[in-house]
């Protein structure tokens, strides 16, 4: 049987959805200042400096799985070389490819025009890595077209634009993240993030659970993001919210026609609220009260009473 | 002084069922307090004699306390809210992610019951810092 009391998904298209708000936004808020659309200077021996500028035409896509053996071996690892030609294997486990359909990219060395042009259907590949609620993302791997370059403009590309792009697509990537859900008053044991399919989950299981998490066999809802929550978290969330209200006091005195003083006092001594159903979410909930009551004759009440028991007395006499 | 007016307490039902409803609110999960009756208060005299006497003679004012304090668990709970839950925004680093369109639902995962939620994320890049606008 499953157990995790708390869990989050994002399916890929919604991942892609973030991705592409994220390029537009950063086109509005920061041009030519972003992971889209930048610029990097270097020095580059015998050249001197050098700047690159990029700019994707469009907003990257995202997809989940590993490159085919062919793709792999023509991709560049972080050094511009190809992987194949380094012998590194095809990443396996998480392994996420970005697509860029195109992108402009141009350098110039001082003094002299811009060198450079398009390149399409770039694809950058990663490995996703989940410690302790994390997503890290290690690029491995970039395919970029260049067949069109000069030798030196490929040279100075690999320089410069692979590693430049290496750290765009980090950037873009950070984007992923499963929704977390701040419950109230609740703590939870290190969440659990796997990729399953086209669907990036995360579980955790409250601290009181002493059972390890298991979300083996599980079959998420296929929503495009969802947040789950057992029973016993929901009862965490509602005792956490009702705590403050427990023990809360009231007390009043006064006078009743000069004759006695009075007062009480009382508190809120509990406060239960648990969860009925969770589908539609209903709560139980009560409350228990305690109270004190005391009060005393005033002087006159005292006199009025010793009046009424000497009368009554002496109606007793007769 | 000891007290002269003595009353024993009761309160009926005990406990008293009250009703909290839970909806969302934006992008919170949030507990209402919609309902809680009076709590059944009742005084009876007690003590010695004499305190039962003086007591029973002054039932008016067990009556007015009762009156005070049958509505003050009303008064003290009643339209308190609590956030049992909620997506908070996500910052990555120079991007915030938030939540909308909370909708609220059910799942059975594995043999068990769960809330499922359910919500429309959305990206943002942050303002430059410095930035006014």
């Amino acid at each position: 049987m499953a157990n995790f009391d708390a869990a989050g998904g994002i399916d890929l298209t919604s991942l892609n959805t973030l991705l592409s708000q994220y390029y537009t936004s950063a086109e509005q808020v920061a041009p030519g200042n972003n992971p889209f659309d930048g610029t990097t200077s270097k020095n580059v021996a015998p050249l001197g400096d050098v700047t690159l500028t990029w700019k994707l035409k469009s907003a990257p896509v995202l997809a989940f799985g590993a490159p085919s053996q062919a793709d792999w071996n023509a991709s560049l690892d972080a050094a511009g070389t190809t992987n194949g030609a380094a012998g590194n294997p095809v990443p396996t486990g998480a392994v996420a490819a970005v697509s860029i359909a195109n992108m402009t990219a141009s350098y110039t060395v001082a003094g002299v025009a811009p060198v450079g042009g398009e390149t399409h259907n770039l694809v950058a590949y990663a490995t996703l890595a989940f410690p302790a609620g994390e997503v890290d993302v290690t690029l491995v791997g970039l395919t970029i077209d260049e067949s069109d370059f000069a030798p030196w403009d490929k040279a100075i590309f690999n320089t410069m634009l692979v590693p430049a792009l290496f750290k765009a697509v980090t950037e873009m990537l950070g984007v992923i993240h499963v929704p977390a859900l701040s419950w109230q008053g609740v703590s939870l044991n290190p969440v659990q993030i796997a990729l399953s399919g086209n669907q990036l989950t995360a579980a955790a299981t409250l601290t009181t659970n002493s059972a390890p998490i298991d979300t083996s066999g599980v079959t998420w809802p296929t929503d495009a993001v969802f947040v789950l929550a057992s029973k016993p978290l929901i009862d965490a969330a509602l005792a956490a919210g009702v705590k403050p209200y427990v023990g809360k006091t009231f007390s009043d005195s006064g006078e009743f026609k000069d004759l006695a003083d009075w007062n009480y006092s009382g508190s809120l001594d509990s406060i239960s609220a648990t969860t009925g159903t969770l589908s539609p979410l209903t709560v139980n909930a009560s409350i228990t009260a305690s109270l004190n009551v005391g009060g005393s004759l005033t002087a006159a009440g005292m006199a009025l009473a010793v009046v009424g028991c000497a009368a009554g007395a002496a109606l007793l006499a007769i | 002084m000891s007290d002269t007016i003595s009353y024993d307490v009761s309160f009926s039902p005990s406990p008293a069922t009250i009703t909290i409803s839970v909806t969302v609110v934006e992008d919170a999960l949030t507990a209402t307090v919609t309902t809680v009756p009076d709590i059944g208060l009742s005084l009876s005299p007690s003590g010695n004699f004499v305190q039962k006497v003086i007591s029973a003679v002054l039932i008016p004012i067990a009556d007015l306390i009762i009156a005070a304090v049958n509505p003050k668990p009303r008064d003290m709970l009643q339209g308190k809210t609590m956030t049992l839950g909620k997506i908070p925004p996500i910052p990555v680093e120079n991007v915030t992610i938030t939540a909308s369109s909370l909708a609220l639902g059910g799942a059975t995962l594995g043999g068990t019951d769960y809330l499922k939620a359910t919500a429309t994320l959305a990206v943002a890049v942050n303002p430059p810092s410095g930035s006014n606008g």
